[in-house]
């Protein structure tokens, strides 16, 4: 029997575990339809903030031997636009390829601005999957890790107000760069988030150009992401399973099919993928959940949650 | 047994973003519009196409693609219309410009390889840039070229002379009438002897969207290939940010080169583009 690598993943059916993760080609309703026509089996908005922002000045990217930096700086049309943007989702199927399910990020810069985005969305008629807070922003001042939301206190003071507005899921998305990454975790957890996304990107970094002796990126530095920040990652997702029950989402670095099967084995029950993109071109996807499946066939797995957490040994 | 410092060198050699390059020399094209040859080669396999394009970085300011006007060496025409191209605009022969690149798809020769096939290439303002290089291509070829160029003013034409150098057909059209045909390149290329678009083998285009949308249509109508070099805000020219969506494509990675018929399928094309923060614009 051919592995089946289908997910249910806080009530959300996934037909593969390979998510397109915020931040890539997903400002626009039509990018997320290619994603899906690539294999993706959720598809994740661009972070969407109160108001439109334009974002950092160029170069807001910058590649590394094995990743890139970024200062995009949460460009996106703002609550508004997007509710409208994405509305009327359908999953993007066809007759021959299940659609996907929407997860709909949002950055607030503080738990106030998380509650009108949240009230806003939540007015509208927009119907999304999942709500996804991003927490965890290492290179916007005002957002994310910029704006201290990476401690226990301030992550549950959004994820409840969050709570409150909503009933869809919400994933915490979390940054690999604190220390007390459990006790974070455990807090979404007890606030009420169904899913923890570990997490962001690794940094901020910063790349000099030698000749103008000059950061690369306008804003100076950016977060890393890509192959170079995997095994951080994987670290955070290991160490964010044995803290809380809920589903772990594994982001950074994800580029091959054995990448993803290294996150389940630390703890998570499905992959979020950016920058191979790049590294592998639009289908990485359909690559990726590829070269999972053959590698359960080849390991004589037929589910993935027989092998979820593994590397934590029999007791969690 | 592998040589440690191989490995060594290609594993973790420090990789240099951007390219610097030294201004050999530049030419002033209109009273806006500076052409830049610099002493650098794009040595790519394959070579770098007509149709790609290059992300020009001033430090302090910000970076902007340009589209190549030749890869051997690496040249660009700027129009002095943003703080870019304005820094750029600064710049003294001998001084460095800092690019990356090329990306993205050129135009092709497909269907139009022979030296019976007659190519038609419809400029609006700087889009005689990439066609430019193409016709020099095209010219090694040997494939006969007529070029329209289009611009509001006689004063905004360029490059009519480097044209004629190649001993491409040239045919200037105004808005107002200042030179040449009065009218849009559009309708230029309508009339184009007996049978308008018919007469050509392969069309190519740059200019504004709206311009190409009604050339699209009329190719269309005439049952000739054309291709048409688009543009959409772009951020980080590496195919990852997003920022150029049309339609789900991603300019900078799918494009900027597209068919026509591929184009007219986009429900963006020629009416709507999005801003730096991915808002609907009209075109």
């Amino acid at each position: 029997m051919p592995a089946d690598i289908s997910v249910n993943l806080m009530g959300m059916k996934m037909k593969n575990p390979v998510i397109l993760a915020s931040g890539i080609a997903d400002v626009t309703k039509k990018s997320l339809e290619t994603a899906v026509r690539n294999g993706a089996g959720a598809v994740t908005t661009k972070s969407i903030t109160l108001e439109p922002r334009k974002g950092h000045e160029t170069p807001a990217m910058v590649r590394t031997n094995s990743g890139f930096l970024n200062a995009i700086g949460i460009a996106n049309p703002g609550i508004d636009e997007a509710v409208v943007e994405f509305s009327g989702w359908d999953g993007a199927g066809t007759k021959e390829k299940a659609g996907a399910p929407l997860i709909f990020n949002i950055a607030g810069k503080d738990v106030n601005e998380f509650r009108a985005i949240t009230e806003k969305l939540s007015s509208s008629k927009i119907k999304i999957d999942a709500l996804e807070l991003a927490l965890s922003c290492p290179h916007t001042p005002g957002y994310g890790t910029m704006s201290g939301q990476n401690n226990p206190e301030s992550t549950a003071e959004i994820v409840r107000t969050v709570r409150s507005i909503v009933s869809v899921p919400i994933i915490a998305k979390l940054s690999p760069n604190i220390s007390a990454l459990g006790e974070v975790a455990k807090a979404a957890e007890k606030a009420g988030a169904s899913a923890i996304n570990m997490g962001n990107t690794l940094g901020p970094g910063m790349v000099i150009d030698l000749e103008r002796k000059s950061p690369v990126l306008s804003f100076g530095c950016g977060g890393l992401s890509g192959p170079a920040m995997r095994p951080i990652a994987v670290r955070c997702v290991y160490d964010v399973y044995k803290s809380v029950k809920i589903p772990i989402i594994g982001t950074g670095g994800v580029t091959y099919g054995k990448d993803a099967i290294e996150m389940f084995m630390a703890g998570a029950s499905a992959v979020g993928v950016g920058t191979a993109t790049y590294y592998r071109g639009p289908m990485a996807f359909s690559e990726i959940a590829k070269e999972i499946k053959e590698w359960m066939g080849t390991h004589g797995y037929s589910k993935l949650s027989e092998f979820v957490g593994v590397a934590h040994g029999r007791s969690k | 047994m592998e040589d440690q410092s191989d490995r060594i060198a290609n594993d973790y050699a420090h990789e240099e973003f951007y390219v610097h390059a030294r201004i050999k020399k530049i030419e002033e094209e209109n009273y806006r519009v500076k052409t830049f040859v610099l002493d650098a080669k794009i040595d790519t396999k394959p070579a770098a196409a007509p149709g790609q394009f290059i992300m020009v970085w001033i430090p302090g300011i910000g970076e902007r693609p340009f589209s190549l006007l030749s890869g051997k060496p690496v040249s660009i025409s700027v129009a002095n219309v943003g703080n870019v191209s304005e820094a750029l605009h600064k710049l003294k022969q001998g001084e460095t410009i800092s690019f990356r690149g090329p990306y993205g798809n050129g135009f092709e020769f497909a269907g139009c390889k022979t030296r019976d096939s007659k190519l038609l290439l419809v400029a609006g303002g700087y889009g005689v840039v990439p066609l430019y290089f193409l016709a020099k291509e095209a010219k090694a070829k040997k494939l006969k070229i007529t070029v329209i160029i289009g611009a509001r003013n006689k004063k905004d034409i360029i490059f009519e002379e480097r044209f004629r150098k190649l001993g491409a057909d040239v045919i200037v059209a105004t808005d107002d009438g200042s030179a040449g045909f009065r009218g849009n390149a559009v309708d230029a290329a309508k009339k184009q002897g007996r049978d308008g678009l018919k007469n050509f083998d392969c069309v190519y285009s740059c200019g504004p969207e709206k311009m190409m949308y009604f050339l699209a249509i009329a190719c269309r109508d005439a049952e000739v290939p054309c291709q048409l070099s688009l543009e959409r805000y772009m951020k980080c020219g590496l195919g990852i940010c997003g920022s150029c969506d049309l339609n789900g494509m991603i300019v900078c990675r799918d494009g900027p080169v597209f068919e026509g018929e591929k184009a007219l399928s986009f429900s963006e094309f020629g009416k709507t583009k999005r801003n730096g923060a991915g808002k609907t614009e009209r075109i």
